[in-house]
């Protein structure tokens, strides 16, 4: 699902491996910075000083942008803040790539959106509070698993998570973990993608492969 | 909108008022004169400089930020194409609502004037109304409309693309701002004369 060939790029190592399609895999960064470096190059957002990024087989910095933004309707990812939009309150957010492509009518999205939530250990008395509030106002760790649930809602074919578990707490994470798992498992095609900085995190994901950036 | 009709009808009575002192109770010419000024040249050119200075400083400040804080690289990676999601619906919507407050400014301007006019000088509301909005012709309304569209279309375009195209810090929007503004004020005008030039060749 991912390749790098002979990848340099800021302070990274030189980068080659493959991400076979249907795989759970785990990257793990030795620094923030490291990480960091690593996601802007994966995503086609730093231009790699050499070598290639194949995403399903495109090269990623010589497609247009247009197919740039096919390509991640193909391939979900959760971005470590959340990455919500600030100007559109909770559940806006949540529902806007879902309806933005259509997906899915908004009573589906609302039943899925409510069992995603379950699966994270939300109660839904507060849920209706969280779902109005605008991003500013919810803690980090809220972001992370609203940027989950999002990209969840999307059913992506293939998933990658940014740091999505490392502001949480063992025992969310655990859960959050058990929730990425069944997603993956609905889809013998599906590609997981686990990136961090912080292995503890991520502990308990069963990967397929697991990468090393400073190896 | 209540101010904005008023500001209309008071540039409309000043208009009247300087008329009349300069050329009588000429209620035919005062109304051609009043069209001319109105409908051609400062009704699509004062609703561009309200719709710069509420919507162009506000569209450039709220995609800078969101392009600093990364929304607009979220929005790609959510597969939803920025152009249209952000852009294509602030150019329409400046475009429609510039020509609609276009609309509404020449009606405030000619009717609220002529209502002050006739409370502060002898002269019929009814008649003068008449004999004005009957001399309205199609080519004083197709100026009117191709100055409000393209004063719309520049606004909309400059003001969103100073909004997406800053980089580096939170210091930056201001700045975008200002120069957004500023643009859009220099091309309007600049458009303006192009456009009246163009009619009268």
């Amino acid at each position: 699902m991912i390749e790098f060939k002979n990848v340099c790029a800021g302070c990274l190592k030189p980068l080659s491996f493959v991400i076979p399609k249907g795989s759970v895999c785990k990257i793990i960064a030795s620094s923030g910075e490291e990480k960091y470096d690593f996601v802007n190059v994966a995503l086609g957002m730093k231009k790699p000083d050499k070598g290639t990024v194949l995403i399903l087989g495109k090269d990623i910095y010589s497609i247009t942008e247009e197919e740039y933004i096919e390509l991640f309707k193909i391939v979900g990812v959760v971005m470590e803040r959340g990455g919500m939009i600030s100007n559109l309150n909770v559940w806006e957010n949540l529902a806007l790539p879902a309806e933005y492509h259509q997906t899915q009518s908004m009573d589906r999205l609302e039943e899925e959106a409510m069992e995603i939530f379950g699966q994270l250990g939300y109660e839904t008395g507060r849920l209706a509070a969280l779902m109005q509030s605008m991003p500013t106002s919810v803690p980090a760790h809220e972001m992370a698993l609203l940027g989950i649930a999002r990209t969840l809602l999307l059913r992506p074919e293939h998933i990658i998570y940014n740091s999505s578990t490392d502001a949480l707490s063992s025992a969310v994470s655990g859960k959050i973990t058990k929730a990425q798992i069944r997603f993956h498992n609905e889809n013998k095609n599906r590609t997981s993608v686990f990136i961090t900085s912080n292995p503890a995190a991520l502990q308990a994901v069963p990967a397929d492969k697991t990468i090393y950036l400073n190896e | 909108m209540g101010k904005f009709a008023l500001i209309a009808a008071f540039i409309g009575c000043v208009i009247i008022t300087q008329l009349t002192n300069m050329l009588g109770l000429n209620t035919v010419l005062i109304g051609k004169i009043l069209l001319w000024t109105v409908i051609r040249e400062l009704g699509p050119l004062f609703a561009a400089i309200l719709v710069i200075s509420r919507s162009c400083a506000a569209v450039t400040s709220e995609l800078a930020a969101m392009k600093i804080n990364g929304e607009i690289e979220v929005l790609k990676l959510l597969g939803i194409n920025p152009l249209k999601y952000l852009v294509a619906p602030r150019v329409a919507g400046i475009i429609v609502s510039l020509f609609l407050l276009t609309a509404y400014l020449q009606m405030a301007a000619i009717v609220g004037g002529l209502l002050l006019a006739t409370a502060l000088i002898d002269m019929s509301f009814l008649w003068s109304l008449n004999t004005i909005l009957g001399s309205v012709s199609l080519s004083d309304i197709a100026q009117s409309l191709i100055k409000s569209l393209t004063f719309g279309t520049i606004i909309s375009v400059v003001a969103c693309f100073h909004g997406i195209s800053v980089h580096g810090s939170i210091t930056e929007i201001p700045k975008s701002t200002i120069k957004s503004v500023m643009r859009c004020l220099m091309l309007v005008f600049l458009a303006n004369g192009f456009l009246t030039y163009m009619a009268y060749l």
